[in-house]
């Protein structure tokens, strides 16, 4: 599995807990509804430990929020694009 | 509410007194009208004031004030900036600009009291940053245009990605020195701070402000505007404690905190507290 996804999985993991991660967990599972579950606030959660462990990657987040908080899948692909973004990358 | 933004665009373009007046008319009619709202509105004066005539008093003043508060935020009545801020008086404000200058500001506000501070506080020079589901109908442009430009920028939310998101944009902004402007107690986001017994109802204190708190370890002002004849006074009370490492203690501490500003407000301006009197439980919100 590509390190970011992997990375990205176990902070999501983590925020929602073992109650509500799915048995099965890939690119796929939704953050929220039919996934993980997560409300606003454990979002939050998310970004802010995908940004303590990747570094500032969520430029432009509010514009495309919907998309980006999707699913596992989605969130690394941001992070993957933020990173390259990066001047210092 | 289907018929308000039609009426709001007529209203616009009538005499500000009269636009005012009718505000005040339509918002008390409606209100009887509802016969659910009309026996919140009763139940809260019957909490509130002695004595029929009393009660009765209070009835009137806290069903006009839909009209009034709603007036006031969009701007009708008050054609233009200056003829707004003639009438705002800003308390407290020697603590925002001794927390300003050090960096960001988060300021705490309430539905008590006339809506607009954003745009009050806009127009008295600080450039305040909002965030919010914003109102549930839609205004004619022009009816606010001013008011909207005073509020300065304003981040909309209608779901848990765009909170989210919203909340991280919100952090870059006061890691950078802005003010926000936040609501306690918006009915959008589900999860529950704490919640405030107050004189009459027990006030439901949301998580987005105090997550964002503990997060950027800003100074939080609470913030409560009433309106005293046409004058709007926004106060700005002292500072939350800094967040507390230990979330209980935290939450403890920031409970506390309100608990004596907003009993000392509901006392002093019940036909001020239009979401504690007149907002149906959330169960049965539409």
């Amino acid at each position: 599995m590509d390190p970011v996804l992997r990375r990205v999985i176990e902070i999501v993991t983590q925020v929602a807990g073992p109650g509500r991660t799915p048995a099965e967990v890939g690119p796929s599972t939704p953050l929220a509804g039919g996934g993980f579950w997560l409300d606003s606030m454990e979002l939050f959660e998310v970004i802010l430990a995908c940004e303590a462990a990747f570094g500032p990657v969520f430029g432009g987040l509010d514009e495309d929020a919907a998309r980006i908080l999707h699913t596992a899948g989605s969130l690394a692909t941001a992070i993957r694009a933020g990173t390259q973004a990066r001047p210092d990358a | 509410m289907a018929a308000l933004p039609p009426l709001l665009g007529a209203l616009r373009r009538m005499p500000g007194g009269p636009a005012r007046g009718a505000l005040i008319l339509v918002g008390f009619l409606q209100a009887f009208l509802d016969r659910a709202c009309w026996g919140r509105a009763r139940a809260w004066a019957a909490a509130h004031a002695t004595g029929p005539g009393d009660r009765r008093r209070l009835l009137v003043r806290l069903l006009a004030n839909r009209g009034r508060f709603l007036a006031t935020a969009l701007g009708i009545g008050t054609p233009d900036p200056e003829s707004f801020r003639r009438l705002v008086v800003l308390e407290g404000r020697d603590r925002l600009d001794a927390l300003a200058r050090r960096g960001g500001v988060m300021l705490l506000g309430f539905h008590l009291g006339p809506g607009g501070t954003p745009a009050k506080l806009g127009l008295a020079g600080y450039p305040v940053t909002t965030a919010g589901a914003g109102l549930r109908f839609r205004v004619p442009a022009r009816s606010y245009a001013w008011v909207g430009g005073a509020r300065g920028p304003a981040i909309d939310w209608s779901d848990a990605p765009s909170r989210a998101a919203g909340l991280h944009r919100l952090g870059e902004v006061l890691r950078h020195g802005g003010i926000v402007s936040l609501t306690a107690d918006s009915r959008e986001d589900g999860r529950l701070a704490f919640e405030l017994p107050l004189p009459g109802r027990t006030l439901r204190v949301r998580a987005g402000w105090f997550v964002l708190r503990r997060q950027t370890g800003t100074p939080t002002l609470p913030v409560l505007t009433s309106e005293i004849g046409r004058r709007s006074v926004v106060t700005i009370h002292p500072p939350l404690p800094d967040p507390d490492p230990d979330l209980e203690r935290d939450r403890a501490a920031c409970r506390e905190a309100l608990a004596p500003i907003l009993r000392d407000y509901v006392r002093r301006f019940p036909e001020h507290c239009l979401s504690l009197a007149l907002w149906p439980d959330e169960e049965t919100r539409p």
